[in-house]
Formats: C-alpha cells, structure tokens, sequence
C-alpha cells in the first residue's frame, strides 16, 4: 500500500504546498491512501505501519522556488514522533518499534518562495503548478514505485 | 552564599515554563516556584471582534485543546444570544467535548507521564520516551497512540477536522449527526474501553513503586472545584460547581457557574504571566484549590457509568490529596467519556436535525463554563449593544491549579533536592510534579497588562539589587 501524506500551513502560502499536492494525487491515485495535514501527528505512526511505502510531500526554504527534491528517509529514534517537533524520520522509527514496521519511506519537498501569512501560493508556485504538480507525480513513478 | 537552580525549560509539557529553587546558605531548599514565561494577549485582542467569531478565535488559544474552548465560547455566546440549545446539540457537544478529554488525557498518560511511570525517574533521559515505553511495554505504547487516535477520529468525525472545528457555533452546532458518523463513532468504542481497562490494569499493579512520590507530590491539603450534575455524578459539559474541603466535605455546593465572580478571585502573581485563581471566602492564598481528573473525582460521588464507576471504587481507597494521583484519575476519566460516548449515541434524538437555535444578540453579558481536560474552563464576554466584544476574562484550568503547582514545586523541591548538585532524577522529579498536573500553558497565559517584564536580581536576603523593567 502506497500511503502519501502531505502536510504545511495553509494559511502560510507556499508552506501548503505539501497539501495542494496531496490533494491532487489523490483524486488521480484512487488506491492510494492520502492523508492531508496541517502538521505531522504521532497518530499517523498507525498509517505508516500498514504501508509498504510512505511518500511525505513537504515545503523547504532555500534554493530556486519550484525545485523538486527527492530523497529516501531512513528512521530516526529519539522520540522525534511524540514531541512538538514531529518528523518524517521520526514516524518511520516509530512505526518500527511500535508495530515492527519498516515502509520505504520518502520525502519530497518543493522550494516556496513565500512563507508569510497568505492563503494562496506565491506566483513562484501557483503560475507553475499545473507542471509542478505533474514534477510530483513523475518523480514518484520514476524514483519510488520503480524500486518497488 | 545562597544559590538558584534553574530548570528551563520544563520539559514534556505544553508550552514553555521554568522553575527556580533558591537555596539557602545550608545549601538547602527555601523557596521555589514554577515561573510561566510566556504571554498570548488573547482577552485583549478579542475586543472589538463580532461575538459570533469568539468561538473560532478561541479555538486558535490551543493545539491541544480546541474543542474545550469552543465548548466554553459556545456556551457563553448561547447566553448572549439567550437562547436554550437543542437537546440534540447539547448532546453533540458533549461528546464532542468527551472526545476531547479523551485524547488529551491519552497524550498526557501515554506520552508524556508513561516514560517516567514505567521506566523510572531514574532512568536514562534518552531512553525516557515512549520509544522507551515501546521497548518494554510495546502494547501500553500501542494502546496510548490509539486511543489519542480514537478521539481525534471521533472529533474529526463530529467537526470536520481535528484541530480547531469550527462545527460548535453559538446556538449550538452547525450540522446534524448521520447514522454512518454515528455507527462509525460507536464501532471504535469498544477496543478503547479494552485499552483503558488494561492500561488502568497494569497501572494499579505498579502504583506501590511510587509511594514515596505518593506520599510527597503536591501531597498537601487544599480545596477541590470542579462541575457536578444534579445527581452528584461527573459532569463535563454542564450543571453547578462543587468546591470541596480538605477533609473531603462539601464546602460549597450547587454555584452558579455565572456567578464564579463571587467565589472565585484572581489575583496576580510577580513570578509568573500565569494569573491564580482562589476561593474568595477564605481569602488570598488560603483559598487555593486543585481543579481537573483529581478535583473531579474527588468531588463526585459516583462517576455515573458502570465501569468508571467501579474503578472509582478502588480510587476512593488512594490518598485523595496527593497529585500523583492525577494520572490514574486521568485513565477513569478515559473510561467515563467512552463509556458516556456510547450512551449519548444512543439516545432517542441523536440524529435530530434541529441542532441550532438561530438569534440575534438579546444580552450584553454571556458567561461559558465546562470542563477541560485540565479543569473548570470559564469564559466570559461583555458586548455593546451591537454584539462587539468590549470585555474578555478567561480563567483556565492550569490557571486554576496555578498556587497548587507553586506549592507542589516547593514540596517535590524540599523533599528531593539537597545541596547544589543536580541530577537528572531529581530534576525530573521536580518536573513530573508539574507534569502530573499536565499544564497548558499555551491555553492560561493570556493576560496583558497585568504584570510588566522584570528582571530582578535578589540576594539572600531578599533585597533587589538590580532590576530591569520594560
């Protein structure tokens, strides 16, 4: 099972970004499980646990606004998913030592430009993100679902 | 020379908090306090806002626990529109509210107070986690993550979202319960009752490890205040207030939460944003009172479900004074909500569409009273004629419990600190002091203008020798 959570601050503008994506993979991936939040919470550890591959889709700072960027997440013990500062590495190593767990997991992040109070993505983002979102898709079916 | 041991922050509560313990030239306890330094402005920003927005901008008061304010603002916004609630949607935000306090009890027991409990004051600090509680106890860890989940689902099931609902609207709730919601909420009682039986289980049989924090952890005598219905059983949406005496009589009873002003101070304290409240007859600081799972219990005479109430049984046997026992009145508040849950959902009326009562402003003055996760939760407008906000006074639950935290400090503080060396078992102690009452910090500091920033530096003495203000 293909679990994909994509999370941010909506009322921060391009911060949401993990959500506006997340929203849009699921109406294309009818057997995908989505989940869409405003923050990563230690109850999403039960998710992860019935997944064969989690997919986090997250905003970053830093870089030309647009960029897509992929990476494998490897757990992270230390508690990461039971305080304020809840992780996607975190999660992975909970799921694991809650419920002997291991998904693939990954995150992809795309670059904001605009992070202040706004309800909208930036121009940065919104005037691309037909393509972007499109980046999003096809950076998961040629980096993760290939290894499967 | 006189020294001071800081703790800062306090770790594995909500919000931000430091504690300083002076010690005296012996090297010995003298004083200690739990400080609240952080500021949130929220009875003043409110002003000028439509009532009809309170609900939505006190949620933003707290991640943790949103839902008990709304409750508390849609309550005070029913009055100021005077009207009675549908049945139905009193139900509905009872178990909203329900919900709620089992989720945030989940997160207090599991999370953050289960690493201590079961691993030890003592232990590694880097082990003291729920990874840790998971090590050992993998189906306690197991049990904690999904009971939190179960009252979040349950909370996103009735309001959409499980942070900051906005389905609790002045008049009531903004839509009805469907079967499906409702057969979906009832399905996942079951395996949470199961939890918090074995959790309590388990919890009951390690309890003697801890008799000497029992026997000293806020172990001292005050007041207990918390809401009771007509039968003298647990209430945490409506009915009167209770104030209990030390010796467990009943000092005060069948209050009327609108009048909370007449029996309830507030004064102000130089060390901390946190206001403390007290009981007005018997004056500044004797009137401190303990609110929340404790208080409530304490208060009661039955919980008024049949498994809460049999665990209540063998609670009625532990020492009432000590806050240690916050947290196994915390499991059997977890038991009452599921078990209240299921019987709300059963109630004839329950799908009612009639869910609002639908007015416009009819009283300047609405005052909001339920029970929170952490205690009695008061909030109480004042409008102008045209319904805008021109007073807010909010009293929280960890504000409540404020003088009694202050006092469990000193207690832990004398008890298990010696001399100027720190370790990290100590320091914990004098932390789960503070965390046995699991303040919300983020909910009770929301004062302004009460008290300027200070800094001052005191010598043993007591004389300031150097001060800042801004």
């Amino acid at each position: 099972m293909i679990l994909v959570i994509g999370y941010g601050n909506l009322l921060r503008a391009d911060d949401g970004i993990g959500c506006v994506a997340a929203q849009w993979l699921e109406q294309r991936h009818g057997d995908w499980q989505v989940q869409i939040s405003h923050q990563l919470v230690p109850e999403m550890v039960t998710g992860l646990a019935k997944a064969d591959q989690v997919i986090f889709i997250d905003a970053r700072e830093g870089g030309q606004a647009g960029t897509v960027i992929c990476e494998p997440l490897e757990p992270q013990d230390g508690g990461g998913a039971f305080t304020h500062h809840v992780s996607p590495a975190g999660l992975l190593s909970a799921a694991q030592e809650l419920y002997g767990a291991t998904p693939q997991g990954w995150i992809i992040s795309v670059v904001g430009a605009v992070f202040d109070y706004c309800e909208r993505l930036s121009p940065a983002l919104s005037t691309k993100l037909p393509a972007l979102l499109d980046e999003i898709e096809g950076v998961i079916h040629s980096h993760i679902l290939v290894r499967e | 020379m006189s020294q001071r041991l800081v703790i800062d922050p306090v770790t594995r509560i909500e919000g931000h908090a430091k504690i300083t313990i002076q010690l005296n030239d012996a090297g010995e306890v003298d004083d200690a306090h739990f400080h609240v330094t952080q500021l949130r402005g929220f009875e003043k920003f409110c002003e000028g806002r439509p009532f009809h927005e309170m609900p939505s901008l006190m949620a933003r008061i707290c991640g943790i626990c949103p839902v008990s304010h709304l409750i508390a603002s849609g309550k005070a916004c029913d009055k100021l529109l005077a009207v009675h609630i549908p049945p139905t949607a009193k139900n509905l935000r009872r178990i909203l509210n329900l919900a709620q306090i089992t989720q945030s009890h989940a997160l207090s027991f599991f999370y953050l107070s289960a690493p201590d409990l079961l691993l030890g004051m003592d232990a590694d600090p880097a082990q003291r986690n729920v990874f840790g509680v998971a090590q050992i106890q993998p189906t306690l860890a197991r049990g904690g993550v999904r009971l939190r989940q179960m009252g979040q689902q349950i909370i996103e099931i009735l309001g959409g979202k499980r942070i900051h609902p906005a389905w609790v609207v002045p008049g009531g709730v903004s839509e009805p319960l469907t079967a499906e919601k409702r057969d979906a909420i009832l399905a996942m009682l079951p395996e949470g009752i199961a939890i918090t039986q074995q959790t309590l289980k388990w919890f009951r049989g390690v309890l003697d490890q801890y008799a000497d924090e029992i026997g000293v952890f806020a172990r001292y005598r005050t007041l207990f205040m918390g809401l009771i219905n007509d039968a003298k059983q647990l209430e945490m949406y409506d009915g009167h207030l209770r104030i209990m005496g030390a010796e467990g009589h009943v000092l005060a009873d069948d209050l009327l939460p609108d009048q909370y002003e007449q029996y309830i101070g507030e004064a102000v304290e130089s060390h901390s944003f946190l206001k403390s409240p007290y009981y007005k007859p018997l004056g500044y600081p004797n009137g401190v009172y303990r609110v929340g799972p404790l208080a409530r219990l304490n208060i009661v005479e039955r919980c008024g479900t049949p498994l809460a109430d049999e665990e209540l049984e063998y609670f009625r046997t532990l020492d009432s004074q000590s806050s240690f026992h916050y947290h196994y009145a915390r499991l059997i508040e977890i038991l009452f909500c599921l078990e209240r849950i299921k019987e709300l959902l059963h109630t004839p009326d329950i799908l009612s569409e009639r869910v609002r009562a639908h007015a416009q402003p009819n009283s300047t003055v609405g005052i909001g009273v339920a029970e929170a996760p952490r205690g009695t939760l008061i909030h109480h407008y004042q409008t102008d004629e045209a319904g805008l906000i021109t007073r807010v006074n909010l009293i929280i639950a960890t504000g409540h419990n404020n003088l009694a935290m202050d006092r469990g400090v000193l207690e832990v503080a004398k008890r298990y600190v010696h001399g100027a060396q720190l370790n990290e078992g100590m320091l914990n102690r004098v932390e789960a002091i503070i965390r046995a009452f699991d303040p919300c910090l983020s909910c009770s500091t929301h004062a302004v203008g009460q008290m300027p920033l200070q800094l001052q530096l005191i010598n043993r003495d007591g004389q300031v020798i150097d001060e800042m203000m801004r």
